[in-house]
């Protein structure tokens, strides 16, 4: 039997995808009636609701300029206010399918989802952010909330990462000391209070002179990856880039 | 859905086996069929590897569907042969082999187990078999286990189905458990235990745990309801009482008692929030490893071993399996479609079970899921939207009394739209309906599967490691179920409405389906009018069956129904009045009722839900049993009965619940008229009925019935001596069709008798394999020594007889 499946060229690992896929088939993660394209994990219709941020960008907070014939430079905001890590991107605006989509992955823990934010994530890491950094450090939940929601939603999205790049994932260094409340009930500046002083860097050596990549779900305001990364700043990191899957449109807001 | 294509495979292999176990094709199809899947599968390799790929799929569809065929032919046919049925005779065997079942015990001190691994010794040889015999023991002291090696005399029968109209298969049943074989063993010293317990296998282990805690339940439990704990954990639902067993069905909430996949369901979610709730204390772990994946995993396997706990029942295998294929979609990272999952789940119970859609509890268990993953959505959505809960407002406060406002009627509606679709099944498998059953499982459900169920598992843990604590739950337990059982009851007196209904045909159960569909699509105008035609085809159907029966004039027909060992015949007068000559019915008390489950069945599936008369020829079990129900559902405007100095419990009993109805028949000989047919009663010796079973059956109503110059003889249990003082007195006795007496008894039919009634057909209403020995040779010859042709229920199934202008026609069922 065994020589066979070698004679046939079947691994048992192809065996299994085939009786997966037999079973369940290819669905689109997002809409679970149509057919995934590709290896996107997705089908067209889905795909295509979906919307990347392009240049032109502000350097440094990521966000999208209305313009389309703009060219990329610092916005008036993070002019205005500083920012304690050096630029922050995010791969799609936090809306319509895609939103419905992270709440149902991290609020109703339907973690197949992760799979699919992290091969954005891998891809963008490798086609946009190579060589900028030694490690990824997710934003970390704090015990309480961790055991609330059963996994760290920013965690999820990045395990796929390393295996192509090499580049290691750093769960513990960085530690959440506070209990916040969670961001999404609370506004502007009542944000920044919220996270203030809510991290802590448990293991300095880990994080001195090394370029970090900061990675989370959402960027709404920005005040809990900058907390983050002052934090980071402060035990000697190189530089601090933040990765978001998500930003929300500032309009909206 | 369709362009999915291991969907519409799977869609194919599901509808083949529907059509094979609807129309059940005879062997003799079985080489065309085969003939067919070969041509197929043939085309299909040829097309797929030179022609275009969108007609191989429609090939290769065609082609799995014929495979089903064949599959389900296969698996039932097949290898089926040489079983311990072929020993099956009417002398006493000596049988030796390994209780493989939980042995069940009832709450009249009797066991029930399966027997495997039979050798049976015929004539001082043994024989090694194959498949299982169902054993019952009445009034048993051996403390029988499970994995024990024991001998035993006993004769073994075949299971035997009623064959009429309508009747529950009981022999596929049993075929489907893999039982092929029944033997009764009514004396404990039959029993000889040979090896106390086969040590073997993990399967011995599971079963001590079980009976560890099943005696813990049964002694430290303070109530009755400690057989209700016992079912709701192991599924042995035998020892639970006959009245909270019927309140149960009454309510609708029956399916409580048993180990059914929302069982299973709630099991599974118990063990899930168990199992996160010890991993998430760890914070390293939980960011090491994927604690719901982990969690799922634990559930997955606990659910094996319990389905192991309860004995590997085919529904808590198919729970397994249906909820093992949607854990098994998370764990390997598949995006699923619930819908997809239920379909997968269902191909693969077919494969292990191909016979599970003649199943009415498979049925009833996909209905329902179908109904929460396909119909409930569609109102479910309106819920969330009125309550504003949707996952683009999630973060929207919502006060308790909201939430709690919300979940009763997400209960409720998700019962009503589960009653909905699974009431043509419950309508054609059990003929009762209770329309307050969304109501009531709204109220109970939510009780048993939030506390109950979960309570159980911890009295199982503790009773295990720490009984004393054990104990106090097992007390908690069953005064929550005490007052769950209370409301039941105080529900079932007050609000609950349920009835006996007639059988639907599947056409009109195939439009009922349509009806649903179409009314939830009612949006789109095509299924707007497709509703309308629908519920116009249904009243028509209704009028059709219920309003046109009465309108069959000049014709008087009599069904002999066949009852196993006893008796019952349906008369139906030209003006389409109805009279039941005794009911059937069985000598042992059981949860089997003749009356119900055979006579009522039959009369369902004709259509009947009322038989004006009802005449009972003489109060033995076999003839009197069966009434019981038919007087109690089916509105008789008459009871006729013998009145006898008879103090029988029975006699009373039927008298008592009656009284209203009752007419004796007097002294005397009476005649009446219905419907132009002439009814005769002779005269009937009364006056010797004591005790003795003799006597009663001497003192039965003869009754003769004429239309259109022929005649019918019913001549009850009667005996020769009533037949020779009969004859004596110049009684009319000239008949065409003799309704042999006393089951066709050497003691009755005597040749005087024949000489005088020269019947031209006679009827021998008798069960198949029946322990004695019925009907006696001797009375067979006399008959056919007369030139009578005889009929048999036993082999014929239900007989026909109908008589129109003088004409006579018999019709069976089996042809």
């Amino acid at each position: 039997m065994v020589h066979f499946l070698l004679m046939m060229n079947l691994s048992l690992k192809k065996l299994i995808t085939a009786a997966g896929l037999f079973l369940f088939s290819d669905l689109c993660f997002f809409c679970r009636i149509r057919q995934q394209k590709d290896n996107k994990l997705l089908c067209d219709e889905c795909y295509n609701r979906l919307k990347f941020i392009k240049e032109p960008c502000c350097f440094i907070c990521g966000r999208p300029f209305i313009n389309p014939n703009d060219i990329s430079h610092t916005c008036g905001e993070c002019i205005k206010t500083s920012r304690n890590f050096d630029s922050s991107r995010s791969i799609f605006v936090y809306e319509s399918i895609l939103k419905n989509n992270i709440i149902s992955y991290k609020f109703m823990r339907d973690i197949t989802l992760a799979n699919v934010f992290a091969g954005f994530m891998q891809s963008y890491i490798a086609s946009e952010l190579e060589n900028a950094y030694d490690i990824i450090i997710p934003v970390p939940l704090h015990k309480k909330r961790l055991r609330e929601r059963y996994f760290n939603q920013a965690l999820l999205i990045v395990n796929g990462v390393p295996k192509n790049n090499q580049i290691k994932v750093d769960k513990y260094s960085l530690k959440r000391i506070k209990y916040t409340s969670p961001q999404v009930f609370l506004r502007g500046e009542e944000r920044q209070k919220n996270v203030k002083g809510a991290f802590e860097v448990s293991n300095t050596e880990a994080v001195t002179g090394k370029r970090i990549l900061v990675v989370d779900d959402i960027y709404t305001t920005g005040s809990t990856v900058n907390e983050c990364s002052k934090v980071l700043k402060k035990a000697g990191a190189l530089s601090v880039n933040v990765l978001t899957l998500a930003k929300t449109n500032y309009s909206a807001r | 859905m369709l362009n999915d294509f291991s969907l519409v495979l799977i869609f194919a292999f599901i509808g083949g086996i529907m059509v094979a176990s609807i129309l059940q094709p005879s062997l003799n199809t079985q080489p065309y069929i085969v003939g067919g899947l070969i041509l197929f599968s043939c085309s299909s390799f040829y097309i797929y590897f030179f022609r275009d790929k969108r007609f191989f799929k429609v090939i290769f569809t065609i082609t799995i569907f014929l495979a089903s065929f064949v599959y389900l032919q296969a698996r039932s046919d097949l290898g089926k042969q040489y079983t311990v049925g072929d020993y099956a005779s009417d002398k006493n065997l000596l049988i030796e082999g390994i209780i493989s079942s939980p042995v069940k015990r009832d709450d009249r001190g009797g066991v029930k187990f399966e027997l495997s691994k039979c050798v049976v010794t015929r004539a001082g040889v043994k024989f090694v078999t194959t498949g299982n015999i169902q054993v019952i023991a009445r009034k048993i002291s051996h403390a029988l286990e499970y994995g024990d090696l024991i001998e035993f005399q006993a004769r073994l029968r075949i299971p035997t189905n009623s064959k009429n109209p309508g009747a529950f298969d009981y022999i596929s049943y049993l075929k489907r458990r893999g039982i092929y074989a029944l033997a009764s063993i009514y004396k404990d010293d039959k029993i000889v235990s040979l090896t106390k317990s086969h040590k073997t296998g993990m399967m011995y282990y599971v079963n001590r745990l079980r009976k560890r805690t099943n005696d813990f339940i049964y002694s430290r439990g303070k109530s009755i309801n400690k057989y209700i704990i016992s079912a709701l954990l192991f599924g042995n639902s035998r020892q639970i009482n006959k009245s909270a067993h019927d309140l149960f069905v009454k309510t609708g909430t029956s399916h409580i008692l048993a180990i059914s996949g929302l069982h299973m369901g709630v099991i599974s979610l118990f063990i899930y929030y168990l199992s996160i709730f010890f991993l998430k204390r760890g914070e390293k772990f939980t960011l090491k490893h994927n604690i719901i994946k982990i969690a799922y995993s634990i559930t997955f396997f606990s659910l094996i071993f319990y389905s192991l706990l309860v004995g590997m029942r085919v529904s808590s295998i198919r729970a397994v399996i249906m909820i093992g294929v949607y854990i098994l979609a998370l764990l390997f990272d598949r995006a699923q479609n619930t819908l997809r999952t239920m379909f997968v789940a269902a191909f693969f119970i077919l494969l292990a079970f191909p016979g599970s859609l003649r199943d009415v509890s498979f049925l009833l268990s996909f209905t329902a899921v179908f109904a929460i993953l396909y119909f409930y959505p569609k109102i479910g959505s309106r819920i969330d939207s009125y309550f504003e809960l949707s996952s683009s407002n999630y973060f929207r406060k919502r006060s308790l009394l909201q939430s709690v406002l919300k979940s009763i009627i997400v209960v409720f509606v998700l019962s009503c739209v589960i009653n909905l679709l699974i009431l043509p099944i419950i309508m054609y498998n059990f003929n009762y309906v209770t329309l307050t059953s969304p109501l009531i499982n709204a109220i109970t459900i939510p009780i048993y599967s939030l506390f109950v169920i979960p309570m159980n598992f911890v009295i199982f843990f503790f009773s295990l490691f720490y009984p004393a604590v054990g104990e106090f739950f097992l007390h908690l337990n069953e005064d929550v179920i005490r007052w769950t059982y209370y409301t039941l009851k105080f529900l079932n007196e007050h609000i609950n409405y349920s009835f006996y209904t007639v059988t639907p045909t599947p056409l009109e159960i195939a439009l009922y389906f349509l009806l649903v569909y179409s009314i939830f699509k009612a949006r789109e105008r095509t299924f707007r009018i497709s509703a309308v035609i629908c519920a116009l085809l249904l009243l028509a159907s209704g009028y059709y069956y219920n309003v046109k029966p009465y309108s069959d004039k000049n014709i008087l027909t009599v069904d002999f129904i066949d009852v196993g060992q006893g008796e019952s015949s349906l008369i139906t007068f030209p003006n389409g009045k109805r009279m039941l000559i005794d009911g059937g019915g069985s000598r042992w008390k059981s949860r089997f009722d003749v009356g119900r489950d055979v006579v009522a069945k039959y009369l369902w599936k004709r259509r009947i839900n009322k038989v004006d008369y009802i005449l009972s020829t003489h109060p033995h079990p076999d003839h009197i049993n069966g009434l019981f129900f038919i007087a109690e559902n089916f509105s008789p405007e008459k009871i006729f009965i013998g009145k006898y100095d008879y103090d029988k419990k029975i006699y009373k009993n039927f008298l008592r619940k009656n009284s209203e109805k009752i007419e004796y028949l007097g002294s005397m000989n009476s005649k009446l008229e219905i419907g132009g047919a002439k009814i005769t009663i002779l005269k009937y010796d009364q006056s010797g009925v004591r005790s003795r079973s003799i006597d009663v059956n001497r003192s039965s109503i003869i009754v003769i019935v004429e239309q259109s110059g022929k005649k019918i003889l019913f001549t009850g249990d009667t005996d020769s001596v009533i037949e020779a003082r009969l004859i004596a007195k110049g009684e009319e006795l000239d008949c065409d069709v003799l309704k042999v007496a006393h089951h066709g008894s050497r003691t009755s039919t005597s040749d005087g008798f024949l000489e005088v009634a020269s019947p031209k057909y006679a009827v021998i209403s008798v069960g198949e394999n029946n322990y004695f020995h019925l009907p006696a040779e001797e009375t067979v010859a006399r008959l056919v020594e007369n030139g009578v042709k005889i009929y048999r229920t036993d082999r014929d199934g239900l007989i026909t007889l109908k008589v129109s202008d003088g004409e006579m026609s018999f019709s069976t069922m089996v042809p």
